[in-house]
């Protein structure tokens, strides 16, 4: 029953991290290689913030704004020349970024672990057992985030605007959305979404730069997840790109 | 046909250059220079992949660290010969080339590089953790076999080992060369370009695919073996993914489409680790991934593409 719950837990962290990659993936198509590598920073943030004296949830807000604004800068610099290029140009340029992100943890950190101190420490029984409140409530944040994700993809009209950027690229560009601001507020939210998720997991696991070897998280969580996402949003997209 | 002269001309001064190098090249250097052929030929079986196939491999480790343990498998358990262990490395690339071609050639585009690279993990974990066979995390050290055809034998040195190298890693460029030129190598452009319409058109896109990846995987073990035989043992960091990653960058830096592009650029990735790391001790991939970035933005044709334009204009 405890493997049932810490499952569920741990399902909640993943699937936040996931979200934010397939938002990256579902509206850009770009599959970001470097996905575990913000997640990680992310975490590393949240350490920074937490040995400045700071409590653990300015280090949650703080982690998420810096990578948000990191998410916005990389993909200015590196993702936006590559719009309208093979994606395999953009795979590749997200490849070089996870090395260059994730050596950069390591020459920055060193590679000692970090640990994160969970701010509740409580602990309830059930089943004979005690179990942490803290797993209980990133596993209730998690849903919280990705619940807000879902009702502003529903109502904001910037979300309105990513999904009808994900549906059709041309035809939102000829209806007046700003496509590439949309595709770097995309990546900067995904990238948000993966940063705050690093600092609740920071807690349950060490920090350090091999946290998020790229390749390893976004790549397995891109076949399950992007599955998923796919055939709502972007049947119309890619039929449209191979007849065009 | 000057074109055609011109390029036996370039390819014969290289293969001198390089034949002749063991000859003048410091103790250090030498190495080095047997160590970017291996490479070179791990990176140009990846490019019949990325660059004729138009399908990214992330899994190429499994493939030349099968090759690895499957030589050191030989010598270890038959007897220490250089072309047993050939044999051996290359059953056991062959093998596994198979099984993950069976299976990944069913997808496309990034699920194809996801596939592969999951099934490298999946070798890499087996292999870490298998102990008796291969040692695990130590590894397996082993005697170099020596150079021998029937009739006579002889110890590798240094210089003999290069030539020997130089030799097989130019016979599988000229193999790999004829291949893509053939109609089998056409077909596979074809994939590339548009494979949706070469299906439409009636071949057998799969097939065709499970060829590719085979031989890719053949010519990895390859490397993978010479690797085995130069350094006398094998570790599973050569199945991680790393590796794979490594893979990727050569044909990038070099130009992918070329076959020797990506020597290329296994040689500048080898040079530019040499010269960054005195700068930059072990964060040296810091400034090679952002070379690496700057060159998929800029030079999508890699280094030998780009000097082909400037050449051509």
């Amino acid at each position: 029953m405890i493997q049932l719950l810490n499952g569920l837990v741990n399902g909640m962290i993943l699937a936040l991290v996931a979200s934010g990659l397939t938002l990256i993936f579902g509206i850009m198509d770009v599959v970001n290689f470097a996905h575990g590598e913000l997640y990680m920073l992310g975490a590393y943030v949240g350490t920074t913030v937490l040995a400045a004296g700071g409590s653990f949830w300015l280090a949650l807000g703080v982690a998420s704004v810096t990578i948000f604004c990191l998410g916005a800068a990389i993909q200015l610099v590196t993702l936006r020349p590559l719009l309208g290029r093979d994606p395999l140009a953009t795979i590749l340029a997200t490849f070089g970024l996870s090395l260059v992100l994730q050596n950069y943890a390591l020459w920055q950190y060193g590679p000692v672990a970090r640990k994160i101190q969970e701010p509740f420490t409580g602990h309830f029984r059930i089943f004979q057992l005690e179990y942490p409140w803290y797993r209980i409530i990133i596993a209730v944040l998690s849903a919280a985030i990705m619940l807000a994700l879902w009702l502003f993809l529903k109502r904001a009209t910037w979300g309105i605007w990513i999904r009808a950027t994900a549906q059709d690229r041309t035809m939102a560009a000829a209806m007046g959305i700003p496509v590439p601001l949309v595709h770097t507020a995309v990546f900067s939210l995904g990238g948000a979404m993966a940063a705050a998720s690093g600092v609740l997991y920071g807690p349950l696991v060490g920090v350090d730069q091999t946290l998020g070897p790229g390749s390893w998280w976004s790549g397995g969580w891109a076949t399950s997840a992007a599955r998923c996402w796919r055939p709502s949003s972007s049947a119309c997209s890619s039929r449209s790109r191979r007849s065009g | 046909m000057a074109r055609r002269s011109g390029y036996w001309i370039g390819f014969f001064l290289v293969l001198g250059a390089l034949g002749a190098a063991p000859l003048v090249l410091p103790e250090f250097w030498r190495r080095f220079v047997t160590e970017i052929l291996i490479w070179g030929l791990l990176a140009m079986s990846s490019d019949i992949l990325i660059g004729y196939t138009g399908v990214v491999s992330f899994g190429h480790s499994a493939f030349f660290g099968l090759g690895m343990y499957g030589a050191a498998f030989g010598l270890l358990r038959f007897r220490p010969n250089l072309w047993l262990a050939l044999a051996f490395g290359l059953l056991a690339a062959a093998t596994v080339a198979a099984f993950v071609a069976y299976f990944s050639t069913r997808l496309r585009d990034i699920y194809f590089s996801i596939c592969t690279l999951v099934f490298s993990q999946i070798f890499y974990v087996i292999i870490f953790t298998w102990t008796e066979v291969t040692g695990g995390e130590n590894g397996l050290v082993f005697r170099q076999p020596p150079l021998s055809v029937p009739g006579w034998q002889r110890a590798f040195t240094p210089a003999t080992l290069h030539w020997f190298v130089l030799s097989i890693v130019t016979l599988t460029y000229l193999a790999l060369r004829q291949v893509t030129r053939s109609p089998f190598g056409m077909v596979l452009q074809a994939i590339r370009e548009n494979e949706s319409r070469t299906m439409a058109i009636g071949y057998d896109v799969k097939r065709y695919k499970i060829v590719a990846v085979m031989l890719s995987g053949l010519c990895a073990g390859l490397a993978g073996i010479l690797y085995a035989v130069q350094n006398r043992f094998v570790a599973p960091n050569f199945v991680f993914f790393d590796v794979s990653g490594e893979v990727v960058i050569f044909n990038v830096l070099g130009g992918m489409g070329t076959l020797v592009g990506p020597v290329l650029g296994a040689a500048v990735f080898f040079l530019l680790r040499e010269g960054l790391s005195r700068y930059f001790t072990e964060y040296y991939l810091i400034p090679v991934g952002m070379i690496f970035m700057l060159t998929v933005i800029f030079l999508p044709q890699g280094l030998l593409g780009f000097l082909r334009r400037q050449l051509n204009q």
